[in-house]
């Protein structure tokens, strides 16, 4: 046989007949890999005439109750939101942060949603790295303590390693951010988003190519107002940004101010 | 339900409701769920062929559309060509992680059939008729064993081990057949 190509991967994926473990593997690639993406969606594509013209079958009617009876399990619909929203939860005193958050993950999971389920991961790991932060132990890529006034937040990717590091300035009100992770995929832009409490996220524009850039936001009142933090967050879109001016595309690194 | 399908995404009325559903208005998922569930059922059902199985990835599917209607844009292509490849997706992530345990599946002896039948019975509100045409025609200039194991895989979920028992050839062959037929697929589709 010739030698496997990944377009010969895509036509298969679509087609259905991968094996358990090739599937497997496709949607892990799908996941990371903006080429094998863009080479599946073109076989969906061509072949999609073959499912539109199937004759439709009713389901029971009993099966829209069924799903209605669990939306309300749903998270919100709009990651962001649903993004200040889980962040709320955590918030509440430590007594019932604990048994607050299984539950969370419990119905993400559920969901079967992957940008929810990676969005708890980045969650999990942005509250670790804050402990860290507050026993003291600074890790080399973090300035060193600097004037009051100053505040950091650091957005973990739901992998390991560190992604964005946004520096905030209430002094001289200027913000700044950091790009550690690799440049976003071929056709994709981060963009990057404050949430200030109460409040609906708010696009601070894509972050560009250059590993460091300044922002422009001047609303720093509530960066430590009563205990009350601003937080970030950068989702994947479309290049250019979100055509829609709300978040469209996963939640890939997410995090709070924390004082520096 | 094919009122509510047009052939232009930006046109069509389930953009409307999908755009309603992404802001989490439950009478417009409603909607949506009324005029596309039959299509996604027959769909799903057609691959699993258990009715049970086909009734729980439907539930799946239409949480997964509740869920994820904020990240869909019209360059996806139309709505429901959208929430058909979610259904796909999903009824294939489901039977290939379940084929382990059950791996027989009846062959129904007109299922070769099925795809003429589904092609010349298209509505032409329904998708875009160039796109319809132009894929029969290259179907049509295929093999027929090519063109019956691609619609025995695509539309009825048969794996390579099921056309392999159904064609009487090894596993490999089957590869073979069918990655030759997705080029020729896709050197007649960009013709």
């Amino acid at each position: 046989m010739e030698k496997e190509t990944l377009d010969d991967i895509a036509g298969e994926y679509v087609l259905g007949t991968l094996s358990h473990e090739e599937r497997r593997a496709a949607n892990e690639r799908l996941k990371t890999d903006a080429n094998f993406a863009r080479l599946v969606h073109e076989w969906e594509k061509r072949l999609s005439p073959l499912s539109e013209t199937q004759e439709p079958v009713a389901a029971p009617l009993g099966i829209w109750h069924k799903i209605a009876d669990r939306l309300d399990d749903q998270p919100v619909n709009d990651p962001i939101t649903q993004f200040a929203e889980t962040n709320a939860d955590t918030s509440t005193d430590a007594g019932t942060k604990a048994s607050k958050i299984p539950d969370n993950v419990t119905k993400l999971v559920s969901s079967r949603n992957r940008w929810r389920a990676a969005f708890v991961g980045a969650m999990a790991l942005a509250a670790s790295f804050i402990g860290l932060q507050a026993v003291g132990i600074h890790l080399p890529f973090l300035p060193k303590p600097a004037a009051e006034g100053r505040f950091i937040a650091v957005l973990n990717p739901s992998g390991s390693s560190t992604g964005f590091v946004i520096r905030v300035d209430v002094g001289t009100k200027k913000l700044e951010i950091q790009r550690l992770a690799s440049e976003a995929p071929t056709g994709k832009d981060y963009e990057l988003w404050v949430i200030e409490p109460d409040k609906a996220a708010k696009s601070l524009n894509v972050v560009g190519r250059n590993a460091v850039q300044q922002v422009s936001y001047s609303n720093f009142e509530n960066a430590n107002k009563d205990n009350q933090s601003l937080t970030f967050a950068i989702t994947l879109e479309p290049e250019g940004g979100s055509p829609t001016g709300k978040a469209t595309g996963p939640i890939v690194f997410s995090g709070q101010l924390i004082t520096q | 339900m094919t009122d509510l399908i047009s052939s232009s995404p930006l046109n069509d009325p389930l953009l409307r409701l999908l755009q309603e559903t992404a802001s989490g208005e439950r009478d417009a998922f409603r909607l949506l769920y009324d005029s596309s569930s039959a299509k996604l059922f027959g769909v799903i059902l057609r691959i699993v062929k258990r009715q049970d199985l086909a009734e729980e990835i439907l539930q799946e599917v239409y949480l997964i559309i509740w869920n994820k209607a904020n990240t869909y844009n019209p360059s996806l292509g139309r709505p429901l060509s959208w929430m058909i490849t979610i259904a796909r997706n999903k009824t294939f992530d489901t039977l290939r992680g379940i084929e382990a345990k059950s791996q027989t599946l009846e062959f129904n002896e007109n299922d070769d059939g099925y795809y003429q039948t589904a092609l010349l019975e298209i509505s032409s509100k329904t998708i875009d008729a160039t796109d319809r045409i132009s894929l029969q025609n290259c179907l049509d200039e295929t093999t027929t064993q090519a063109r019956e194991s691609v619609s025995l895989a695509y539309i009825h979920g048969y794996s390579r081990e099921e056309l392999a028992t159904h064609y009487s050839v090894p596993v490999n062959t089957i590869k073979t057949w069918l990655r030759r037929a997705l080029i020729d697929l896709k050197n007649c589709l960009e013709r």
